[in-house]
């Protein structure tokens, strides 16, 4: 089993074997609430449709950055970017993709599942699990794109995910339009609305990957200050 | 900003095209024929023989070899203790 952790560069891979769950979004603003939160962060798009490195293009190079890499080369890129001081990577995979998939989460610390609380997405959702649990990777379903408020739904799916042997994040990321605006736009939700609600859900849900990844959830201008001294 | 763009495959296109207008293009409208859209395909390289056999053993039964495929396919994940998937 390939070893993940460079010392100090944790890396996410963001998979699903449906389409629309949500991976491109999620990784683009994880990787961002990292830039923003002061860390080197990098965004590792292997999809082939390379949404995400499009996403780079129109912002023309605003942090996070984004490179893409073929499903094989991904391990010597996560090396590379670490000796190149990369602290969080974000890698994002195409739907229905065994080799991209399983290649992100073999290098991965954390692997999170984006998943819409609908029962074909739940069912898709199975072989993703299965695929974590054979690499022994830490992975959480993450629900996105439901309805904001429907408890019912939630708990249901959650419920389910656990008889298939999965665990959930306690952040849900519901559907909000501030995403398709935001991402249409080249920018992030922190820029389209900071005080919005999807930048709150965001926020929340890296600080939780951080503690999943024991990094510290301060501000890193702590980290600056180490340089500049 | 661009720490890791030595680590890119595709190299950033040059100034005159990073100037077009950055609005998203048009979404290609590639025909997919009805039977294989959510789907995807498993291919291989064997012996004539073998293609013979399960072309042959297919039409015998009544299946084409999609069929006779994914009942292969079932057969061998059984085997090894995985769950059949079976479509």
């Amino acid at each position: 089993m390939t070893t993940p952790s460079h010392s100090h560069t944790q890396t996410i891979a963001i998979i699903s074997q449906k389409g629309g769950a949500g991976k491109t979004t999620l990784a683009i603003h994880l990787a961002a609430a990292a830039a923003r939160a002061g860390r080197v962060s990098l965004l590792i798009d292997t999809d082939p449709q390379a949404s995400a490195s499009q996403w780079a293009e129109w912002r023309k190079g605003a942090p996070p950055e984004v490179i893409d890499s073929a499903p094989p080369r991904i391990p010597a890129k996560i090396a590379a970017a670490a000796a190149q001081g990369a602290e969080l990577i974000v890698i994002d995979t195409p739907p229905h993709a065994d080799l991209a998939a399983s290649k992100a989460a073999e290098c991965a610390d954390l692997v999170l599942i984006p998943c819409r609380p609908s029962a074909f997405d739940l069912a898709a959702m199975r072989t993703t699990i299965r695929l974590v649990e054979l690499l022994a990777r830490p992975a959480f379903v993450v629900f996105t794109a439901g309805p904001p408020h429907a408890p019912h739904i939630y708990a249901d799916a959650r419920e389910l995910v656990t008889g298939f042997g999965g665990q959930t994040c306690p952040i849900i990321l519901p559907d909000r339009a501030a995403y398709r605006h935001a991402v249409a736009a080249g920018q992030t939700v922190f820029e389209l609305d900071p005080d919005g609600k999807a930048a709150g859900e965001i926020e929340q849900l890296h600080m939780w990957a951080c503690e999943q990844l024991h990094m510290s959830t301060r501000s890193q201008s702590q980290a600056h200050e180490r340089k500049s001294a | 900003m661009n720490r890791f763009a030595n680590l890119a495959d595709r190299k950033p296109k040059d100034e005159a095209q990073a100037a077009a207008p950055a609005s998203p293009p048009p979404i290609a409208q590639v025909p997919t024929p009805p039977s294989r859209v959510g789907r995807k395909a498993i291919s291989g390289y064997f012996a004539p023989e073998l293609s013979l056999a399960l072309h042959t053993c297919a039409r015998r039964h009544g299946l084409s070899l999609q069929d006779l495929m994914a009942e292969a396919f079932d057969d061998v994940l059984r085997k090894y203790g995985e769950s059949p998937i079976g479509r």
